[in-house]
């Protein structure tokens, strides 16, 4: 039952989970390009006083591509449950409810980690020819609140497309709209250290954000 | 389940709200705030405040010794200038109003210019996250000219390494002579606070000032390749905190130091002799604060969320010469945001380049306004549920403390 459910979940978001690869991929090869190219136009010297004067890290060009990988693969995966009403289908299944949702989201999650991590590993092999482990370090520190605002719009996304009012919807639009800017305060490098392990408790209860949802689906409240 | 998803809504509601609307007030309120230009007449002995009153008028006034306004005494400009020389040459000058000598001490533009410095340094230098690798220049080029890094150095296993940016390797030759002389010198592992300024744009290079573990202050550079390192004397019961490197025209100081409890050193060239400027508590990771150098005097400019304050010292033996402080008053604006908010939350601050989050500004004030909302939401809530007591109470509870941040969720957020 649950491998069937896997690839229920994965005929809808493969689509977008290989196009999302795709974009991630060519935005990471992007960037390494470009720190390549300053590289043969100025000398790697120039890219480590760069970084260590003026606090950058050359890949703010990525920034907003986990958010956006998140966003695409929540509405690939959750719009056609709502869009063609196929959720209460999925709901009479023979399966627990909350292990349903759960692998839904699983299987969702799973997708953006593998996205995200190896667009993640071409910066961190290309960083590790040219710069000491320190700098590397630092480099994917930074990138990991942009990783985790991905998953956060993708709770957010799933939450929202299996709510069954718009006025619901629009407050948890509202409610996602501002938790995702709060990643995006500070663009000093290593800024959000300091809190990752709030991030990581606010991604994870984040997740009963789609089953309460869920459940006032089921208590048809809907418009 | 149903009951979590409801707590975690309001919960996030209640978080959003309270960094959301203080935001928004601030943004639709903005509150300015400008200080005086202060300096210290080597002519009247006074300090001279210029103080803007209008968009684009301001006032000219001296302050007495104990730093009072003196009644009924307005400067023009053109006072101002003849008053201040060693800032406002170039109008005297150009006015032939240049003169030869001030107290005794021979002035010309060259001497001015020679012994004039500004140094500045705000808490968002200090507060961040600072890359665990340190470049460093080389202090005397085989070329006069000085040149940009082309090594860093990391300390790794009590070693200090020296690696190559062009190859990414480790210099093994002058890892082994600086990790000797950094145990000489007896520095002890982490460090605690570093300054340079590395650039190629200066006259000279004085490479790192450095504070130890213990507190103790050395001054490390590389010198053809080699080492040079110094450990700063300075009594056993003083603790250094901070450091900040200068590498002045005038070559009489090497920088500033600030300890533990929290004193304004500078630390001379010659002898790295510690001279202890009285000029209050100064926390650099706190205040903001500015050293201005001239011919005569050096001003330093000490300031934060509760106020500023200014000291005039002489330029030769650091003594006080006269003060002056001004406290920041709270802006209506600010006044009817206390009524309003009973505490703000952001994630950023002006003091540091971290992210996380603060509660701030705990207001009493506001409890009147959470009291009014609390009962409306008691009211509303034993309407709206079949429950008299318990949930109504619980919300009108959650209402009291959170004010206006918790009301507006439990208004819209129904069941």
């Amino acid at each position: 039952m649950e491998r069937a459910l896997i690839f229920k979940e994965w005929v809808k978001t493969r689509m977008v989970f290989f196009i999302s690869l795709g974009l991630a991929v060519c935005i990471g090869l992007y960037t390494v390009a470009m720190m390549n190219r300053l590289i043969e136009l100025k000398g790697v010297e120039h890219l480590w006083l760069i970084m260590l004067l003026k606090d950058n890290t050359f890949i703010d060009m990525i920034k907003y591509v986990p958010l956006l990988v998140g966003l695409a693969v929540g509405v690939a995966q959750m719009a056609p449950e709502m869009a063609q009403k196929r959720l209460k289908l999925t709901l009479h299944l023979p399966y627990p409810q909350r292990r349903l949702v759960g692998l839904m989201l699983l299987t969702g999650l799973v997708e953006l980690l593998t996205i995200y991590f190896v667009q993640a590993l071409i910066i961190m092999v290309y960083d590790f020819r040219i710069l000491p482990s320190e700098l590397v370090v630092r480099v994917m520190l930074t990138t990991l609140p942009w990783y985790f605002a991905g998953f956060t719009a993708y709770l957010f996304v799933t939450a929202v497309c299996l709510e069954g009012t718009w006025k619901r919807r629009i407050v948890l639009s509202l409610l996602a709209i501002a938790v995702l800017m709060m990643y995006f305060l500070q663009p000093a490098p290593e800024a959000y250290n300091g809190m990752l392990i709030l991030i990581i408790i606010t991604v994870v209860l984040l997740t009963v954000l789609s089953f309460g949802s869920i459940i006032r689906f089921k208590e048809g409240r809907q418009d | 389940m149903k009951k979590a998803y409801t707590i975690l809504l309001v919960t996030l509601s209640v978080i959003v709200l309270s960094w959301f609307l203080p935001w928004l007030y601030s943004l639709l309120f903005p509150v300015g705030a400008s200080d005086p230009f202060i300096a210290y007449s080597p002519i009247s002995d006074r300090m001279i405040v210029s103080e803007r009153t209008g968009e684009k008028e301001s006032v000219i006034y001296p302050l007495d010794t104990d730093g009072v306004r003196e009644e009924g005494v307005v400067y023009t400009k053109e006072q101002r200038d003849s008053l201040l020389p060693q800032l406002y040459f170039t109008q005297l000058v150009a006015r032939e109003q240049m003169p030869d000598s001030i107290n005794g001490i021979e002035i010309s533009i060259p001497r001015l210019k020679h012994n004039s410095w500004v140094f500045t340094s705000s808490p968002r230098d200090i507060n961040k996250r600072f890359a665990d690798v340190y470049l460093i220049m080389e202090s005397m080029p085989a070329r006069i000219d000085l040149e940009d890094p082309t090594e860093v150095f990391r300390f790794r296993d009590g070693r200090v390494e020296f690696i190559e940016m062009e190859t990414n390797q480790i210099n093994q030759a002058r890892s082994k002579r600086f990790t000797e002389i950094f145990n000489d010198r007896g520095f002890t592992l982490p460090m605690k606070s570093f300054s340079a300024n590395i650039t190629s744009r200066k006259a000279y290079d004085e490479g790192y000032l450095m504070v130890d573990d213990n507190g103790d202050i050395f001054h490390m550079k590389m010198q053809a390749g080699r080492p040079y390192m110094s450990k700063v004397r300075k009594p056993d019961s003083l603790r250094a905190a901070h450091v900040f490197i200068m590498e002045n025209i005038d070559k009489e100081a090497i920088g500033l130091m600030s300890d533990e409890t929290h004193n304004l050193y500078l630390i001379e060239r010659d002898g790295y002799r510690l001279c202890q400027l009285p000029v209050g508590k100064v926390d650099p990771e706190k205040d903001r604060f500015s050293v201005v150098k001239n011919l005569f005097n050096i001003i330093v400019r000490v300031s934060n969320q509760d106020g500023t304050r200014w000291s005039a010292l002489d330029a030769d033996d650091y003594s006080l010469l006269a003060s002056y402080a001004k406290t920041s008053e709270k802006s209506t604006v600010a006044k009817i945001g206390s009524y309003i908010f009973p505490y703000t939350l952001s994630f950023t601050s002006t003091s540091d380049c971290y992210a996380t989050p603060r509660i701030e500004s705990f207001s009493w004030a506001a409890f009147v306004l959470n009291a009014m909302f609390a009962l409306v939401i008691f009211i509303v809530y034993r309407r709206r549920t079949a429950d008299a007591i318990c949930r109504p109470a619980l919300a009108s509870l959650v209402t009291l403390v959170f004010g206006i941040f918790a009301f507006i969720p439990f208004i819209i957020i129904r069941n």
